[in-house]
């Protein structure tokens, strides 16, 4: 199964699904293309909650986003959590779903966020069997995300975009390019981003995440609680360039800002993909 | 699996403040008892403590993050107070499950629940219960502080919800 980004719907740019954000959602411009919704948030629904999920899908292209799946954990996946995880995306048939290069789970401990995979070829093997299980309960096309990490892991024998680029390479997946992940990784570990972008794929790039942290002690924070800075809108423009993505989508999740602050940067991305002639 | 067994490490590393404190004071006798040999265990040497303690941090923030919103009665009673709890109380006790913030708070709630303890904290363990069991019911002593009277006052206070339904709330004077 090969997502190749050429192969894919050009869905512009949309936000990641806030409850506080319902209400500007449905109104008659929200200024939203598509949304990206929180698999997890949906999962054990109430009825309201699928209520709202229907009201959602009839309304927009909805991407869910996994968060725990751990398709880093060399135990294994969560077979209740895939089966979730399946049920949902495979309800909504979405052009694509995301989830992360992580462990978030091990040794029966929920680290309770997203921890690196070890740069090496046996990292890679984990996530390449873990992502092939993935592919039989779930055919719908799969796309990774690159993540932050505070703790860089010893034994790493590859650079990160070598990595990304091998597994996309080894299982058909496209990536989630996290340009806030990628900037905060070159701030806080002296990542070089351009060597980064050149080892990726280019037809594999389908989507960026953005937004914006803070700084703290010396180090930035991957909060999503800012307004994007102007390094990441560079490092936009520069990847919206090379790689013929087909959405990006705002990832705000703290401090939530009123509705025409998002608005306002959703009108930016979606100025600088035309710029490049992502989309119309 | 030499990987599975690292990631165990580590995963307890990141959320065990007293297993971080035992290994960052005898690395390789720790890195050994917990069963880590060869290059696992020289990779386990490697690690920077500095980092690891960051990221321990970061997973602190990222609970606490939910306990103002899941308890916001207590929380603006007690302000920063609660918060510096929070910590102390989640560096020794990690969460599980689906919907692991509820859980947190509703063991966070529990672990406050002392002579204490405001009383606004009974409403908010009878809601984080009744959110967390998923039961058809449940009901508790809800204790209302009265600005002009001495001690709070005893209200009993249902909540029910019917299949996957809300929550629905009601107080008997």
């Amino acid at each position: 199964m090969k997502t190749a980004a050429q192969d894919l719907p050009c869905l512009g740019v949309g936000l990641g699904f806030r409850d506080r954000y319902s209400t500007d959602l449905f109104s008659d411009d929200p200024g939203v293309d598509f949304l990206e919704i929180t698999a997890d948030h949906f999962f054990e629904a109430s009825d309201s909650k699928q209520r709202q999920l229907e009201l959602l899908r009839d309304r927009f292209t909805l991407i869910p986003h996994g968060l725990d799946l751990s398709l880093g954990s060399a135990e294994g996946l969560d077979a209740e959590y895939l089966s979730q995880l399946a049920n949902l995306v495979n309800a909504l048939n979405p052009p694509w779903w995301s989830e992360h290069i992580a462990c978030t789970r091990a040794g029966g401990i929920q680290i309770g966020h997203l921890s690196p995979v070890p740069f090496n070829e046996k990292g890679r093997q984990v996530v390449v069997q873990n992502i092939h299980r993935v592919q039989e309960q779930i055919p719908v096309p799969l796309i990774l995300e690159n993540i932050t990490y505070d703790v860089t892991l010893p034994g790493g024998s590859e650079v990160e975009g070598e990595f990304l680029a091998r597994i996309m390479e080894e299982t058909g997946c496209g990536l989630l390019l996290d340009i806030t992940n990628l900037y905060t990784n070159t701030v806080n570990h002296g990542l070089d981003a351009t060597v980064f972008l050149n080892a990726l794929p280019a037809e594999h790039v389908v989507q960026l995440h953005f937004t914006g942290g803070h700084e703290a002690n010396g180090r930035l924070v991957d909060s999503h609680s800012r307004a994007t800075p102007e390094p990441v809108w560079d490092l936009m423009a520069t990847v919206l360039q090379q790689f013929p993505v087909k959405g990006i989508i705002l990832e705000r999740d703290e401090n939530l800002p009123p509705y025409e602050e998002l608005r306002a940067e959703m009108h930016r991305a979606r100025q600088l993909g035309r710029t490049w002639n992502r989309w119309s | 699996m030499e990987l599975a067994k690292e990631q165990a490490f580590l995963a307890k590393l990141y959320v065990d403040a007293e297993f971080r404190g035992q290994f960052f004071g005898a690395p390789k006798m720790q890195a050994t008892a917990f069963g880590l040999r060869g290059a696992a265990l020289d990779r386990a040497l490697e690690l920077d403590a500095e980092q690891v303690r960051q990221f321990a941090r970061a997973l602190l923030q990222k609970r606490w993050l939910a306990i103002p919103k899941l308890m916001p009665r207590t929380a603006k009673v007690m302000r920063a107070r609660l918060r510096e709890q929070f910590m102390a109380y989640a560096a020794d006790h990690p969460v599980h499950g689906i919907h692991k913030h509820v859980t947190d708070a509703l063991a966070f709630a529990q672990y406050l629940n002392t002579p204490e303890a405001p009383p606004e904290l009974s409403y908010e363990l009878g809601h984080l219960a009744a959110l967390h069991s998923r039961a058809i019911w449940v009901f508790r002593w809800v204790y209302l502080r009265q600005p002009m009277k001495q001690g709070p006052s005893k209200r009993l206070v249902f909540w029910w919800r019917i299949g996957n339904g809300p929550l629905h709330e009601y107080w008997i004077h």
